[in-house]
């Protein structure tokens, strides 16, 4: 799951250098928590115009997800 | 292009005849473009059973090996289990894949906005890595284009009734390419009109006596 974050994100930023994927397990309720950082003018992008292309990668997320038997969130830092 | 660059196969199934077909040629499936001329069907105990029939022809590297090439590292990333057929003829737009396999029930999504979603993340990457804006369609077996003659039948049947009783009729929230097909769909018949109204994922296309 953290690489099909680090693969989109490095696909789309300019800089792809400056993506970085952080992982944390929720111990509450057991979520696995994405932060993804990326360099501040590559900010607009992975997040889209309206949120589009960030709501896409959360669908994408969710999926592979679902497909391990887990619950996963995405935060863009 | 010669005959021997081309190749129809029929099998009892459409992967069956995409597996003897690339052994035939022996090529890899990023190396053709697959063209599905009948989706074959089961029938019961034999009877009424149609063979599923492809045509293999291979193609040159381009855009399409790219996108299929993302599509698949996605995938992969993703955990999913699935192939990824290229559909478009060589460089044409949009590049337009068919993604098969155990896994690939999991892309569509409700009224295949997971699909839709996987297609924009895809196009983004295809275009930023070709360095130009590039248009890719994905396809989940064939859902989309049987998603879409169904739409084109709901639509003609509702622009019946408009046409019969004069009343408008809404039809079910859809995205802008279904929406596109009633349009087009009901453009031809002077008895209706279409329009879409609301927002986001609510938009509907209604029919209007014209």
């Amino acid at each position: 799951m953290k690489e099909l974050i680090e693969f989109i994100a490095k696909n789309i930023a300019d800089s792809p250098d400056e993506v970085r994927v952080e992982e944390e397990e929720d111990v509450e309720d057991g979520r696995i928590v994405f932060r993804l950082f990326v360099a501040e003018d590559d900010k607009g992008k992975v997040i889209g115009r309206e949120g589009r292309v960030a709501q896409a990668m959360r669908t994408l997320l969710r999926v592979a997800a679902a497909k391990q038997g887990t619950r996963a969130v995405l935060e863009i830092v | 292009m010669t005959e021997k660059e081309q190749l129809e196969i029929t099998a009892k199934t459409v992967d069956e005849a995409i597996q003897i077909g690339l052994s035939e040629l022996d090529v890899d499936l990023d190396e053709v473009e697959v063209d599905v001329l009948g989706r074959g069907k089961a029938g019961i105990l034999g009877i009424g059973s149609e063979p599923a029939r492809i045509r293999l022809t291979i193609r040159g590297n381009d855009g399409a090996a790219i996108a299929r090439e993302m599509t698949l590292t996605v995938m992969e990333a993703m955990g999913v289990e699935v192939d990824v057929y290229i559909v478009s003829p060589e460089g044409e737009q949009p590049i337009s894949l068919d993604i098969r396999g155990e896994d690939a029930g999991l892309l569509i999504g409700r009224q295949g906005r997971t699909l839709s979603d996987i297609q924009m993340i895809i196009a983004l990457l295809v275009s930023k890595k070709l360095e130009q804006y590039t248009s890719v369609t994905l396809d989940v077996e064939d859902y989309k284009s049987r998603r879409f003659e169904q739409i084109r039948q709901v639509a003609r049947n509702a622009a019946i009734q408009v046409d019969k009783y004069g009343d408008p009729v809404t039809l079910e929230n859809m995205n802008s390419a279904e929406r596109r097909i009633v349009h087009i769909t009901l453009a031809e018949d002077p008895t209706v009109e279409t329009q879409s109204d609301g927002r986001g994922s609510d938009r509907r296309v209604t029919i209007y006596p014209s």
